[in-house]
């Protein structure tokens, strides 16, 4: 590691950091104890269809699948069959997807991307981080259901929807219309 | 430069622009002849011919109809059969290419055409599988009912005679004995044992236990059962098999994280279906000249039972995708004589440490699992041999027997192929295969002392049964769809001339 590169570390926010190292254990010396790991896990819905009995989550890049299954079984006690991990892509982001996220931090990136765009590559200026995906399959004993938090927001998200809606047909009508300026708008 | 000179003179000043690029005669003779190429004739072409393209072509008018027109067939939209959710242009690419695999006569060749020369694609199925809660997932992708702790109505019309049970029971004890006091020296006799881990050991003397019980069982009941003399006997036997399975059209890869791709990996354009290469080592398989009997026949209402729609992405339960070359490999290569399944038995310790896995129940899964995709990859690649493939179905059902065991516990299943259709949708073709599993039962609880401690007879008896059953010769034609003139292996007596001739094998 290049000597400039050390001080990265306290740049970046706390969960993205690299763990510490360990400290060495010298045989006599009391037991070291990990009070706030710096790991995390991110509970997401899963991207395909899965069956009932398996989750998703982001966790941190660095965690192995024995360090999922402790997580899971020791802090929150849920009982686990198997630990599977992938590290994905980092996602493409357009400026204005860069702009709404820096004025909102809780605006997720790879949420919004269209795919149809994503293939084009079009106005793209860079990739997010790596991130590593761990499914988790738990007997059927356990079963967890999404909360439905935004219960009394929904009015709201249909009034979003019907928008979006009417915008896409308009959209549409336009892309229609693309190859037809010279005509008057009654023809198009 | 004496040309330049001479140019110089006679042209004027346009030759002396062309001097001052150091050009002799010869060489500005020939820009020029670049510029303005000359118009070549040959002797036999005229200018009608070419450049210009002639207006006549020569076409035949139709002759003038008399009263009655005649026009060509209609052609239909669908070929015949049963097509689904398969396009009209599709489904008749898919009629061709089977009706052109019909043209050619050897069984070898048809292969090399079926599996393609270029690399696929493809779902790589290894039928040991550690993951947890794979029986749908199995019985979805082979189309199998699964009938649980049944045998078919066959083994319960055999009965074992007294005479012959306590002749063999003495003979198998005596096997589990010597296989457990037996100190086992593997490889050459200067070789130390510490190269084997315990568990390797274990499943040495597994395997090996395995194959002492059948040969003692054959062995004792060939006098009485003389088709027990015909089978053919092999140890680790490669089992694989190539397949298409429909019902993955709803799914696409649009989730939020970027995969890049709009249909699953694995994904055949042509018929929408997804391609699995299943593969496997059998510890011992068992080969007859003629098939089974069929357990049930076709019209029974079992043949279209329910199965579970597990209709995720293969990927989610972890599978993985990889390039191959699809290949059908049934255990014995072309021209044998015995092409007909009957047992194959196998040991599942060389991949699965049982200790390991999480679940109490996984070992029964895994079983279960197993069962269904080698008695099932095992047939097909058989029917492939037969002359049958994904456009011929199957005219008569296939069936087999398989045993998993470590040699202490056993399980028993059998199998009745009924179509080769899996890549059409289920709602066209109502057929089903089927499956019946017996449950985990063990042989002997402990050996202590020099004795056998809680055997169980029941185990041993259907462990008998299995070869009682004999193959049935058949009336109709096994092979239909190989030509007229093609000699089945069991009947040939020159085969092996025939073969070195054309270089196979």
């Amino acid at each position: 590691m290049a000597h400039w590169m050390k001080r990265a570390g306290s740049i970046l926010p706390f969960w993205k950091r690299t763990i510490p190292p360990f400290p060495v254990y010298w045989k006599g010396d009391p037991k070291n104890r990990v009070f706030l790991p710096t790991f995390w896990m991110k509970l997401v819905k899963p991207d395909r269809e899965m069956p009932p009995d398996y989750l998703q989550f982001i966790v941190h890049k660095q965690m192995s699948t024995h360090d999922v299954k402790n997580y899971l079984e020791k802090i929150y006690e849920v009982p686990v069959l198997r630990v599977r991990t992938e590290i994905r892509r980092g996602i493409p982001f357009t400026k204005e997807m860069w702009l709404k996220y820096v004025r909102n931090p809780g605006y997720p990136i790879h949420q919004r991307f269209p795919r149809d765009a994503e293939r084009e590559m079009s106005g793209v200026i860079n990739f997010t981080d790596e991130f590593k995906v761990a499914y988790v399959q738990v007997p059927e004993e356990v079963k967890f259901t999404w909360p439905d938090i935004f219960k009394e927001n929904k009015p709201l998200m249909e009034k979003a929807l019907e928008e979006r809606k009417k915008f896409s047909k308009e959209q549409k009508r336009l892309e229609k219309s693309k190859g037809s300026k010279d005509l008057p708008a009654w023809f198009r | 430069m004496a040309a330049c000179m001479r140019l110089q003179q006679f042209a004027g000043k346009n030759a002396v622009q062309i001097c001052r690029r150091h050009l002799s005669g010869a060489k500005i003779r020939k820009k020029v002849r670049e510029r303005n190429p000359p118009t070549i004739i040959h002797k036999n072409t005229t200018m009608k011919e070419w450049p210009f393209y002639s207006a006549t072509a020569s076409f035949d008018y139709p002759k003038p109809q008399g009263d009655v027109a005649e026009y060509p067939p209609i052609k239909e939209r669908f070929p015949p059969g049963k097509w689904g959710c398969i396009p009209d242009r599709k489904a008749w690419v898919m009629y061709e290419k089977g009706k052109d695999l019909l043209d050619i006569p050897h069984v070898a060749e048809r292969l090399e055409e079926l599996c393609s020369k270029e690399q696929v694609i493809v779902y790589q199925l290894p039928l040991w599988q550690r993951e947890h809660g794979l029986v749908e997932f199995f019985q979805y992708i082979t189309k199998t009912h699964l009938v649980k702790g049944e045998l078919p109505d066959i083994y319960g019309s055999i009965e074992v005679d007294d005479e012959t049970f306590n002749f063999i029971k003495p003979l198998v004890l005596e096997v589990i004995l010597q296989e457990k006091a037996q100190v086992v020296q593997y490889g050459r006799p200067h070789q130390p044992i510490k190269h084997r881990t315990p568990l390797q050991e274990r499943i040495k003397r597994e395997e090996e236990s395995i194959r002492q019980i059948v040969n003692v069982i054959r062995t004792s009941l060939c006098r009485k059962k003389p088709h027990l003399m015909k089978l053919l006997q092999d140890k680790k036997v490669r089992i694989e098999a190539y397949w298409l399975r429909s019902g993955y059209e709803a799914i696409e890869d649009n989730g939020y994280f970027n995969t890049g791709f709009k249909h699953p990996k694995g994904f055949d354009q042509v018929t929408k279906a997804l391609k699995f290469q299943s593969s496997h080592t059998a510890n011992v398989v068992l080969t007859a000249e003629q098939p089974l009997p069929e357990f049930i026949s076709k019209e029974d209402p079992l043949c279209t039972e329910e199965i579970p729609q597990f209709r995720y992405n293969p990927m989610t339960v972890g599978q993985h995708t990889a390039p191959s070359k699809p290949r059908f490999v049934p255990g014995y290569h072309l021209g044998q004589a015995c092409e007909f399944a009957y047992l194959t038995i196998n040991t599942p310790g060389r991949e699965i440490d049982e200790a390991s896995l999480p679940h109490p129940d996984d070992m029964k899964t895994i079983t279960l699992q197993a069962g269904i995709g080698i008695s099932f990859s095992q047939l097909l690649a058989k029917a492939h041999y037969l002359g049958f493939s994904m456009y011929h179905n199957l005219t008569y059902p296939l069936t087999c027997q398989t045993i998993v065991g470590d040699g202490r516990r056993f399980s028993f299943f059998a199998y009745q192929l009924n179509t080769l259709e899996q890549w059409k949708s289920d709602e066209v073709i109502p057929q089903r295969n089927i499956c019946w599993a017996l449950d985990e039962l063990a042989l002997y609880d402990t050996v202590e002392d020099g004795e056998v401690k809680g055997f169980n007879d029941e185990v041993l008896k259907t462990l008998i049964k299995c070869f009682l059953i004999e193959p049935e010769e058949r009336e109709f034609n096994l092979r239909p769809y190989l030509p007229e003139d093609y000699e089945a292996p069991v009947n040939k007596k020159e085969y092996i001339a025939e073969e070195v001739k054309h270089g196979r094998n």
